[in-house]
């Protein structure tokens, strides 16, 4: 079996948090993902960049693409694809190509050491 | 202004062309060097209005002058900027004050007077954009040429929501802001500079010129609205309505007209010396509603059939837009006025009523009070 662990929070309060909690998070995320990969349960994981620089493609009507998170209650996440693009018009172009109804596609934050 | 223009333009060409010999696309040259001219005579009108408030405003810091926009004479650089501020991805109110900061290159105390808004908040909504086009990787270029429809469809949409806040404002003790508006049009030769053969561009032109050449005539001296057939239309602009009417002459040829065209010719029926034909509106509104059914063009459409002489009809296409128009004061006010015309008063005061508890702005408020007293 393959699982996905799916991580939500309040981003305000994320945002607000000094740089000493948010060490001490990267850490713990570091001790985790040690952990996993000792149970060779490691198959890839990224941290997303905030809400508000999402993005919403639907593919079902002539909305299109529109600014902001997927925020409805009666779809629920079903999957997700991590992909490399240049732009976000690409990653859009991407996104269309896919056989779903509404995708939203967000950044990953880039760590720059992050492997070290 | 653009007829001007389009004469020079065509002057130019018979200067220019027997030496070069005809360009490519003739047609398209013609449309780039028209906006330019009619840019170039907006800038030298304006410079005079803008050097007076400029003097007594606070100086504009190094910073803010130095972003781009203010001097992006480059066409390239301009279009990308253009479809980088009205990418999908923004908030629509976070494209208006893009727009009007990076391509029509207010400053952000500028942006903020016209939108109503405080300075900072004003400069807040434009670092949260700035801030989601480099998280999300919104491109600095122009779209390809698979999107261009209907990225070009999002600018003008932009464009018009900007125009319609200054001709019609949604809040405030202001029923019109003009500068919002002439900043509307002036977007729009923008990117009819840039984009020169885009035959929706010009008919969106001609849309907002014919609209905004009324500008002075639509408010009373007590600052009430005041209406169309009661306007004093010595008031109007008719050099501008010239120059509306003048491109869509230059649109004719357009095979299969756009929903900015459609309005445009309904703005110019309007402009024209009464009797207004108010059997040809209806139809350019059915037509306009056969492209976009939505409540507001059967509202118009409503009267306008009203108008050509059946008030009967104009009241039933009425049905059925409540759910929809639910929040505006514009469809109980059209039936309050539909009724009054029938002669059917008690009905006519209610939808008055309906009408008061919904209307957001003074001098509308005060109309819709003295036509519902007419009703006794």
């Amino acid at each position: 079996m393959q699982y996905v662990l799916l991580i939500y929070g309040d981003e305000k309060a994320w945002e607000a948090r000094d740089e000493r909690d948010r060490e001490a998070n990267m850490e713990a995320h570091a001790k985790f993902s040690a952990m996993l990969r000792e149970h060779n349960a490691l198959l890839g994981g990224e941290e997303l960049a905030g809400s508000s620089s999402a993005t919403t493609v639907r593919n079902v009507d002539r909305v299109g693409v529109t600014d902001g998170p997927f925020a409805e209650t009666a779809e629920q996440l079903g999957g997700y694809y991590v992909i490399e693009a240049a732009d976000l018009d690409t990653a859009i172009g991407f996104a269309r190509q896919l056989p779903e109804p509404i995708v939203e596609v967000r950044p990953i934050v880039m760590h720059p050491e992050a492997d070290s | 202004m653009a007829e001007d223009s389009l004469q020079d333009a065509f002057v130019a060409a018979a200067r220019v062309w027997p030496e070069q010999g005809v360009p490519d696309r003739p047609a398209a040259w013609l449309w780039t060097t028209a906006y330019r001219r009619a840019l170039d005579r907006m800038r030298k009108e304006e410079a005079d209005a803008r050097r007076l408030p400029l003097l007594i405003a606070d100086p504009v810091p190094a910073a803010d002058q130095a972003e781009p926009g203010e001097d992006a004479d480059v066409p390239d650089e301009r279009l990308r900027l253009l479809f980088a501020c009205c990418h999908p991805a923004l908030r629509a109110d976070a494209r208006a004050a893009l727009m009007l900061r990076f391509v029509a290159g207010l400053s952000t105390a500028e942006i903020a007077r016209l939108f109503l808004v405080s300075e900072p908040t004003m400069a807040a909504r434009l670092t949260r954009a700035k801030a989601k086009m480099a998280v999300a990787g919104i491109p600095l270029r122009a779209p390809s040429a698979e999107d261009l429809p209907d990225r070009l469809d999002v600018v003008l949409k932009v464009i018009y929501l900007i125009f319609t806040e200054g001709y019609r404002a949604t809040t405030g003790p202001e029923l019109i802001r003009p500068r919002l508006a002439s900043e509307a049009i002036r977007l729009a030769y923008v990117v009819g500079e840039l984009l020169p053969a885009e035959p929706r561009t010009a008919a969106l032109l001609a849309l907002m010129l014919l609209q905004h050449a009324r500008r002075d005539a639509r408010l009373g001296p007590a600052g009430e609205l005041v209406l169309l057939p009661d306007q004093d239309r010595t008031l109007w602009r008719h050099d501008e309505i010239a120059r509306g009417v003048s491109l869509l002459g230059l649109l004719e040829a357009v095979p299969m007209p756009g929903e900015y065209h459609l309005q445009a010719l309904i703005a110019a029926e309007h402009a024209k010396p009464p009797p207004t034909d108010w059997t040809r509106i209806a139809r350019l509104y059915a037509e306009l509603e056969r492209r976009d059914p939505s409540p507001m063009i059967r509202l118009n459409r409503a009267v306008a059939v009203a108008e050509s002489g059946s008030p009967e009809a104009g009241l039933a296409l009425l049905d059925g837009l409540d759910a929809a128009l639910r929040d505006s004061h514009l469809l109980p006010t059209v039936r309050a006025e539909l009724l009054s015309r029938l002669g059917r008063r008690a009905e006519a005061v209610a939808a008055f009523d309906a009408a008061l508890a919904l209307v957001r702005t003074d001098p509308e408020r005060d109309h819709l009070n003295r036509r519902r007293a007419e009703q006794s």
